[in-house]
């Protein structure tokens, strides 16, 4: 194909070379060929019909060779579109045009300048396409470059211009006279004026700064417009165009000009009032409950104070007319020896008998007040031990009652060991005294494991008592068998009631009657999740 | 009779009738030398008067002391007593109605001799005073008098 268009083609038009008659062509030729710049000819058919040394260099080909040859037989496709493209619109116009032609070479993609112009037969047809190309490919790349710069540029200032729009933090520019340059949107929200309403106005211009931080904020732009600081921190209180107060963090930066002075000061501000407020409010809650928590100890300390005036009150002065009561009783009895009747001694003993029982109960309500009254000791407790010395003073106490006591081994707890002490002495001595009837007494002391707490158990086979009742058992002076059957005072269950309760536990009873009771205890606080169940 | 003189310090006039009567049952016939407040019980011990201790050159063989005086309290007696070179040995027997700790406590680390506790049966008021009387003035030997 080349080769067919070479042949053909190379007889037909002249060119202008070997065209050129006289001395006056021949110059203009060799002018031609030496001009540093690049020129060529192309017939109407696209092929080369002339090209000089600065062509020859561009494409580092002879002209020779090249003549009678199309772009397409030279050059790259895309190259040679390119080429005969603009080719096109000078044949079509017949009107000459500068264009911009990219040049694929070794070296790279250079970028021509390039004058392309109709040259006329004698017809007035176009006949040939003349060209004179200029490199400019570096002008052409810094124009690019400067091209590519301009956007970036713009694309940072949309970018910095997003981010003021968007920022939760208000956007402040002053010139170095501190006057407002600009006021983003969101300064516009949180204080309330517009960008045009503050523009070139200094902060003491309008009542911006609260009037008690004047002084500072002051102090503040001093450091920042004298150059002091390149960049600071303000918390202070501005008021907005409403007049309510906002706490802001201010949080400012001195841009420099070439010249190395201020040329502006670039501010965000944070509004923190929700926080400050919050803060506050915190700080004041903590202040009230504080102030409650003293007031309540003060209260439970005067209360405590109270019971203990009271109970030292009721140990002194109620007992003594009671002993006058049953001291007369008996001084009366024996002055009238003689002259008294059996129904009038019976009567004076019963005065003293009473009066006696009166002053025991006063001590029990008395011992029962000091086990809230008195401070507690915590300590590790060897259960067992302490069950099987209490359970041996019980028995030694009771002497005529025979009792079968099976005590568990390994019963640890944690407690006051008075006060444990006490509430065991009270739940043998009452399963001591509900078997007293029972013929083979037994009385077992033992740990089971309920609701993640230890819970310990006194069992008996004693009498038992009416579930019906078990709500009045654990509370003070309250009996569910009649004196003469088991005499005593109702005070030994709530004593235990108590105890546990100082400890965090709880007691509970379970029975039937006549089938033996069992008394559960536990001595720490039921673990978080667990649900309370009352005994 | 014995010149081992009994104080009892004690302003409730029933206590004291029935102190006396249950000295009285148990047949202890000692002078008792009654005092109605702290500042009484002072005077006596200490004062100048022609009825006090100094003034007769004697002192009591046993203080009965109730703790709730008025005017001076039972300790305040009691720390005086101690504090006093004439009667620091003197035997000082805390006789109350008080079975309170802090009470006994307090009795003691003042230096009384014995705490009794004056029970509301008579009978066993009466068995008290006796073991006092028994002890404090029958079997215990009173410290060297002072020259």
């Amino acid at each position: 194909m080349k080769d067919s268009v070479k042949s053909t083609d190379r007889k037909s038009p002249p060119p202008v070379n070997e065209a050129g008659e006289g001395d006056g062509t021949r110059t203009f030729a060799a002018f031609i060929k030496h001009l540093p710049g690049i020129t060529f000819i192309k017939d109407a058919a696209g092929r080369y019909t002339f090209a000089n040394g600065g062509w020859e260099k561009l494409f580092d080909r002879s002209a020779e060779d090249s003549l009678g040859l199309t772009d397409f037989d030279l050059f790259p496709e895309e190259m040679a579109r390119a080429f005969t493209a603009n080719d096109a619109l000078i044949q079509q116009s017949g009107e000459a045009r500068i264009v911009y032609e990219d040049v694929l070479t070794e070296s790279g993609r250079q970028h021509m300048l390039v004058s392309k112009f109709p040259i006329f037969d004698a017809g007035g047809k176009v006949a040939h396409v003349g060209g004179v190309a200029v490199d400019v490919t570096t002008s052409r790349r810094a124009e690019l470059e400067l091209k590519e710069r301009e956007e970036q540029l713009r694309e940072a200032h949309e970018r910095i211009r997003f981010h003021i729009v968007n920022s939760p933090l208000a956007v402040v520019e002053w010139d170095e006279e501190f006057r407002v340059i600009r006021w983003s949107g969101q300064a516009e929200n949180i204080f309330g004026w517009t960008e045009a309403e503050v523009r070139g106005f200094h902060p003491d211009d309008w009542a911006f700064v609260h009037p008690d931080d004047r002084e500072s904020v002051a102090e503040i732009m001093r450091q920042l417009s004298k150059g002091e600081k390149p960049r600071n921190l303000s918390h202070n209180r501005n008021l907005t165009k409403d007049g309510s107060v906002r706490f802001c963090d201010w949080y400012n930066s001195v841009s420099l000009g070439d010249n190395g002075r201020v040329q502006s000061i670039f501010s965000l501000v944070d509004d923190v009032t929700d926080r400050v407020r919050a803060q506050k409010e915190i700080v004041r809650l903590n202040t009230q409950l504080e102030r409650r928590v003293e007031r309540r100890t003060a209260e439970l300390r005067a209360a405590n104070a109270e019971l203990e005036a009271f109970a030292y009150s009721v140990s002194h002065d109620l007992r003594a007319p009671l002993r006058a009561i049953a001291g007369f009783a008996m001084a009366l009895a024996e002055h009238v020896e003689g002259g008294l009747d059996d129904s009038a001694r019976k009567y004076l003993e019963r005065i003293q008998s009473r009066a006696t029982r009166m002053g025991e109960l006063i001590d029990d309500l008395l011992q029962l007040s000091r086990l809230t009254r008195t401070k507690m000791k915590i300590e590790h407790l060897d259960l067992t031990s302490l069950a099987e010395e209490v359970a041996a003073e019980t028995a030694q106490a009771n002497p005529e009652h025979s009792v079968v006591t099976v005590i568990a081994p390994g019963m640890k707890a944690e407690g006051d060991p008075s006060l444990v002490r006490v509430l065991l002495q009270n739940l043998l001595a009452n399963a001591w005294k509900f078997t007293r009837n029972s013929t083979e007494a037994r009385i077992e002391v033992g740990v089971r494991r309920e609701g993640g707490l230890d819970t310990f158990f006194v069992r008996d086979n004693g009498v038992g008592f009416d579930m019906r009742y078990v709500h009045k058992l654990f509370t003070a002076f309250q009996r569910l068998h009649s004196q003469a059957e088991y005499p005593g005072h109702g005070v030994g269950l709530a004593t235990v009631q108590r105890v546990v309760r100082r400890h965090g536990g709880s007691a509970r009873a379970e029975s039937g009657a006549g089938a033996g009771a069992t008394f559960f205890f536990t001595l720490s606080p039921r673990p978080a999740g667990e649900s309370r169940k009352e005994p | 009779m014995s010149a081992k003189i009994i104080m009892l310090v004690e302003d409730n006039p029933d206590d004291e009738e029935l102190t006396l009567l249950a000295l009285k049952k148990n047949r202890i016939l000692n002078e008792v030398v009654i005092a109605r407040d702290g500042a009484e019980a002072l005077e006596m011990l200490f004062g100048d008067g022609p009825h006090a201790f100094p003034a007769r050159g004697i002192m009591p063989a046993v203080v009965l002391l109730d703790l709730n005086l008025p005017k001076v309290g039972g300790l305040e007696v009691l720390q005086r007593i101690r504090r006093e070179a004439s009667t620091r040995m003197l035997p000082v027997v805390i006789l109350t109605s008080s079975k309170e700790e802090k009470d006994l406590i307090e009795s003691y680390a003042h230096g009384c001799n014995s705490y009794v506790r004056k029970p509301v049966d008579f009978e066993a008021f009466v068995k008290a005073t006796r073991e006092l009387g028994f002890y404090w003035l029958l079997l215990n030997e009173a410290p060297p008098r002072k020259p």
